[in-house]
C-alpha cells in the first residue's frame, strides 16, 4: 500500500481514537457532575450540568447540519464538562464504574452511527431543498422548499418509474420466494443424499455472480441474434425470435426473470437454514396421526418457517425496490424509459446531471418507500421477533 | 482491584494507540520533501494499448516526458470505458474537489457542463503558442467554454461517417450514395437479390450513441439543435421527418429490427462480417478492416461522408476527447508541462502510428511514416469537413438522456414519432427555462 495512503488512515484513526477518548473523559466528567448535582440544594451547579448537557445536544444537530460549526460547540461542551467535573467532583476518580465502561463502549459506535448514517441522511434531507446544480455546498444555494419533490412527483419519468419499480418488486418478490421455497424444500428432501450437496453448490452459483456480469450474460442469453431464442428457433419451436430487450413487455419479464434467477437463492438459504431448525418430533407425531406430506407442510413445516420467509422478503423487498445494476446492465433503463426504476432517477439526476437538489429528493422518496415496506414487514413479524421468556 | 487495573491497562492502550499513528504521522510530515513531481493522467484503458507499429499511448509520454523534464514521473488512472460512468466518476472527483489526478481525459459533451462548473484549469495563455500552433483551431473551438479554451484537443477523435461494400455496389452499378432515397434503392435492389443481406446497421441501443448517430439524421434532414429564440429544435419538422425515416429503416427492413439492443460494438458486426451493405460508424473501424484475421471485407469497403436529404446537409457526430487540468491538481504547473508534451509531435505521431485517431495535431497527417502505416487517412478529410459536435450546454447530459429515451420510444413502437420529439422538445426546454 502506498506509505501516503497508509499515513492518512493511520491519522483518521489517530483522530477518531481521540474523539473518543476526549468525548468519554467530557462525558463521564458530566455524568459525575449531575450524579453530585442530583437532588442538591445548589441550583446554579445544577443548571450549569444541564447547560452542559444541551450543549452537546446541540453539538449534535450542528455536525448532522454544519460540521464546521460542530466541531467548536462540542469542545465547548467537552470543555465545560472538564471544568465542572473539576470544581463538583473532586477528587477526581480514575477508576471507572460500569456505566462509565459502557459509555466509552458505546461512544465509538454511536459516532460512527452519526457519521455514516445519520449524517448522510440528514444531508440528503437538506440538499433536497435547495436547488443545487453543480455545487454540493448547499449554504450559498438557493432553498426551495418542496420545490424538488414536487417537480419529481409531477414528472412523467417519476410515475413510470414508480409503477415499475413496484411492479418489478412485487414480481421479483414473489418468484423468489418461490423458487426459494422450491429449491430449499427440495435440497431438504434430499437430506441424506449425495445429491444435497450438489444441489446446495448448484444453488449458491448464481448468488455468487457479481450484479453486474449477470447483467451481461442475460443480456447475450436474451440477444436476437446468438441468445436462447435463437436455439428454440433451430429446433423449430418458434418461427421468429423475439427482440427481447427492445420489446417494452420482454424487456420488462426478462429483468424480472434475471432478478429472481439471481436473487432466489438467497431465499433459498435463508428458508434451509429455518428448515434446519424444526424438531423432528413435530414430523414424527404428525406420522403417528396419520398426516400426509400436504398436511405436515401446511400444519407445520410453513408456521415454522414464516419468521425467517419474513426476514428474507423483507430483504429482497429493499434490495428489489433499491435495484439498478442489474436493470441498467441489461436494458439501459429501455425501451424508451420502460423499465426505468426509482433508483436510477436519483443516480442520473446527481452523478450524470450533476443536480443534487432534485437527485436527493429522488433518494429521499426511495427511502420513505423502503422505510414503508419495512415497518409494514416487521409490524407483520413483531411477535416472532421478540425474546422468548 | 484486578477490574481497576485492567481499564486502567486498557485507557493506557488506547491513548498510546491514538497518540502512536500521531507520531507516524507528524514523522512523514518531517520526511524531507522529494524533488520528483508526480503527474497523473486520467484515461481509460487504451491508453495501455496499441493497435499498430508503436508502443502503447502511456509509454510514449512517459519516455518523452522523462528525457526533457526527468523529475516529472507520470502515473496512470485507468477510467471506465463507457462515457455514463467515466463522466459520473469525474463529477465524483470534482465534487470532493479531489486532488489525486492531475489531467483528465474529457469529451467533448462534457466542456459546456464542467467548464460552466469551473471544474476545469483555463489554458489560456498558458500553453506554449509554438504548441498551439500545431493544433487545429477548428477542434479547439470545440473545448472551449464562454471563450475560454479548458482542454486541448481532440487527443482521439472519432467522426461519424457510411460505410459501404465498394464491391457490391461496383457488381451493381451503383456509386456510393449521397443521398437517403440512394441508400434505399441500393439496398433494396441488393437485398431483392441476396435475401440474407442486411441493408443498413447503426447502433440503436437505448445509450448514448443513439443520440450520436441521431444527430447525423437530424442534420441530414435539414435539422438543427436549437431554435433562433433559444428554444429546443428537436420537434421541428426536419427533425420529425429525420426520426420517422429512422423508424421507416426498421419497419421496412432496411436496418435489421435487432439494432434497437445494438451498441457500437454489436452494430459492425454484419457489416465486418460480409453481411451488411453500408454500416453508420467512426472512422476507427477502418485501421482493421483490411485485416483479414478481423474481417472478412478486406479491400471490398469505402467510407464517405453520411447521406443526407435534399435541403439536408452531410452531417458525421463529432466525439472529441481533449485534455484539461484538474482546477483541484496540486501539480497544476508540471500537469501544463505534461500537456504540452502530449500534444507536441512527437507523441502525437507515436499515438497515430499505434492507435489512428482523428488528432487536433495536424503535422501527423503530412507524416510519411503515418500516411504508410495508414493509407485510409486521406479518406477522413472529406468526413472530418462534415463533423457536428454535441448538443453544446451544460445540461447535455439530461439533454441526451431526455433524447435517448424518447427516440428509442418511437424507434420500439412504444411512442409514434412525431409525439416522441415533442414530448423530448419540452422536456428540454423545461430545463432550458
Amino acid at each position: 500500500m502506498d506509505v501516503h495512503i497508509a499515513i492518512i488512515l493511520l491519522g483518521i484513526v489517530a483522530v477518531f481514537l481521540l474523539v473518543v477518548i476526549v468525548l468519554f473523559l467530557g462525558l463521564t466528567m458530566l455524568r459525575r457532575s449531575a450524579e453530585i448535582t442530583r437532588g442538591s440544594t445548589h441550583k446554579a451547579a445544577a443548571f450549569s450540568v444541564k447547560a452542559v448537557g444541551v450543549l452537546y445536544l446541540i453539538s449534535l444537530a450542528a455536525f448532522l447540519i454544519l460540521p464546521s460549526i460542530a466541531v467548536f460547540l462540542a469542545a465547548a461542551a467537552v470543555a465545560s464538562s472538564i471544568i465542572l467535573g473539576l470544581v463538583l467532583a473532586r477528587p477526581v476518580s480514575f477508576s471507572w464504574t460500569e456505566r462509565e465502561m459502557a459509555i466509552f463502549f458505546l461512544i465509538p459506535a454511536f459516532l460512527g452511527m452519526i457519521a455514516l448514517y445519520y449524517y448522510p441522511i440528514t444531508q440528503t434531507v437538506i440538499y433536497s431543498l435547495h436547488e443545487m446544480r453543480f455545487t454540493a455546498d448547499w449554504v450559498g444555494s438557493l432553498f426551495i422548499g418542496l420545490g424538488n419533490y414536487i417537480r419529481a412527483i409531477r414528472s412523467d419519468t417519476f410515475r413510470q418509474s414508480f409503477v415499475f419499480t413496484i411492479y418489478f418488486t412485487l414480481s421479483t418478490v414473489t418468484l423468489c420466494f418461490l423458487i426459494g421455497l422450491g429449491m430449499a424444500l427440495t435440497t431438504t428432501w434430499l437430506k441424506n443424499s449425495i445429491m444435497n450437496q450438489v444441489l446446495r453448490t448448484i444453488i449458491v452459483v448464481p448468488w455468487s455472480i457479481p450484479l453486474i456480469i449477470n447483467a451481461s450474460m442475460w443480456r447475450w442469453l436474451f440477444n436476437s441474434e446468438v441468445g436462447l431464442a435463437v436455439l428454440l428457433k433451430q429446433w423449430g419451436m418458434i418461427e421468429e425470435v423475439p427482440v427481447f430487450l427492445s420489446s417494452p413487455g420482454w424487456a420488462i419479464h426478462a429483468v424480472i426473470i434475471a432478478d429472481a434467477w439471481k436473487w432466489s437463492p438467497l431465499v433459498a438459504i435463508f428458508i434451509i437454514g429455518a428448515l434446519a431448525t424444526i424438531p423432528q418430533e413435530l414430523y414424527e407425531s404428525a406420522d403417528v396421526d396419520g398426516a400426509n406430506a400436504l398436511t405436515k407442510f401446511i400444519r407445520i413445516t410453513f408456521p415454522m418457517i414464516i419468521p425467517t420467509v419474513i426476514v428474507a422478503l423483507l430483504f429482497r423487498t429493499m434490495e428489489a425496490l433499491r435495484t439498478f445494476d442489474l436493470v441498467y446492465g441489461m436494458t439501459g433503463g429501455g425501451p424508451g424509459s420502460t423499465t426505468e426504476t426509482l433508483s436510477s432517477i436519483a443516480y442520473k439526476h446527481y452523478f450524470s446531471y450533476t443536480n443534487f437538489g432534485q437527485g436527493s429528493a429522488f433518494a429521499i422518496v426511495i427511502f420513505i418507500l423502503i422505510m414503508f415496506f419495512s415497518i409494514f414487514f416487521i409490524s407483520r413479524t413483531y411477535k416472532n421477533f421478540r425474546f422468548k421468556t | 482491584m484486578r477490574r481497576k487495573r485492567a481499564c486502567n491497562v486498557c485507557a493506557g492502550i488506547l491513548v498510546a494507540l491514538a497518540v502512536m499513528p500521531g507520531l507516524v504521522f507528524a514523522a512523514g510530515a518531517r520526511e524531507p520533501v522529494d524533488e520528483e513531481v508526480s503527474v497523473t493522467i486520467a484515461y481509460n484503458q487504451y491508453f495501455e494499448m496499441t493497435f499498430g507499429p508503436a508502443d502503447p499511448p502511456i509509454v510514449a509520454i512517459r519516455e518523452a516526458v522523462a528525457e526533457k523534464y526527468p523529475h516529472i514521473k507520470v502515473e496512470f488512472h485507468t477510467t471506465p470505458t463507457t462515457a455514463d460512468a467515466w463522466h459520473d466518476s469525474y463529477v465524483t472527483w470534482f465534487m470532493a474537489q479531489d486532488s489525486s489526478v492531475d489531467l483528465l481525459g474529457v469529451g467533448a459533451y462534457w466542456t459546456a457542463e464542467f467548464g460552466e462548473a469551473g471544474w476545469l484549469l483555463p489554458l489560456d495563455g498558458k500553453i506554449d503558442p509554438a504548441i498551439l500552433k500545431q493544433l487545429d483551431p477548428a477542434y479547439l473551438d470545440a473545448h472551449t467554454y464562454n471563450g475560454q479554451l479548458i482542454g486541448l484537443g481532440p487527443w482521439w477523435g472519432g467522426i461519424g461517417g457510411l460505410y459501404y461494400r465498394a464491391d457490391l455496389l461496383e457488381e451493381y452499378g451503383f456509386d456510393p450514395p449521397k443521398t437517403y432515397q440512394e441508400l434505399v434503392d441500393i439496398c433494396k435492389t441488393i437485398m431483392a437479390d441476396n435475401p440474407g443481406m442486411t441493408g443498413w446497421t447503426w447502433p440503436a441501443m437505448n445509450d448514448m450513441v443513439l443520440v450520436n448517430r441521431w444527430v447525423e439524421f437530424l442534420f441530414g434532414f435539414g435539422g438543427t439543435y436549437f431554435n433562433e429564440d433559444g428554444t429546443s429544435a428537436m420537434n421541428s419538422p426536419e427533425a420529425k421527418e429525420a426520426l420517422s425515416f429512422m423508424k421507416y429503416l426498421i419497419d421496412s427492413g432496411i436496418s435489421p429490427r435487432e439494432i434497437t439492443t445494438w451498441k457500437e460494438e454489436d452494430s459492425f458486426v454484419r457489416f465486418v462480417s460480409g453481411d451488411a451493405i453500408f454500416h453508420s460508424g467512426r472512422q476507427d473501424m477502418m485501421f482493421w478492416l483490411d485485416d483479414p484475421n478481423q474481417s472478412r471485407i478486406p479491400n471490398k469497403w469505402g467510407f464517405i461522408p453520411n447521406p443526407a436529404a435534399p435541403g439536408g446537409e452531410s452531417a458525421g457526430f463529432y466525439e472529441g476527447w481533449a485534455f484539461s487540468v484538474n482546477r483541484f491538481s496540486r501539480n497544476q504547473e508540471a500537469a501544463l508541462k505534461v500537456l504540452e508534451i502530449m500534444f507536441d509531435f512527437p507523441v502525437q505521431k507515436q499515438f497515430n502510428l499505434s492507435q489512428g485517431p482523428i488528432q487536433a495535431n495536424m503535422h501527423v497527417y503530412t507524416d510519411e511514416e503515418v500516411i504508410a502505416n495508414n493509407p485510409h487517412i486521406p479518406l477522413i478529410e472529406q468526413v472530418a469537413e462534415t463533423a457536428k459536435p454535441p448538443i453544446p450546454s451544460p445540461y447535455y447530459t439530461e439533454m441526451a438522456d431526455i433524447l435517448r429515451e424518447n427516440l428509442h420510444a418511437a424507434l420500439t413502437g412504444i411512442t409514434e414519432p412525431n409525439r416522441a420529439l415533442d414530448v423530448a422538445a419540452r422536456r428540454i426546454n423545461d430545463i432550458i427555462r
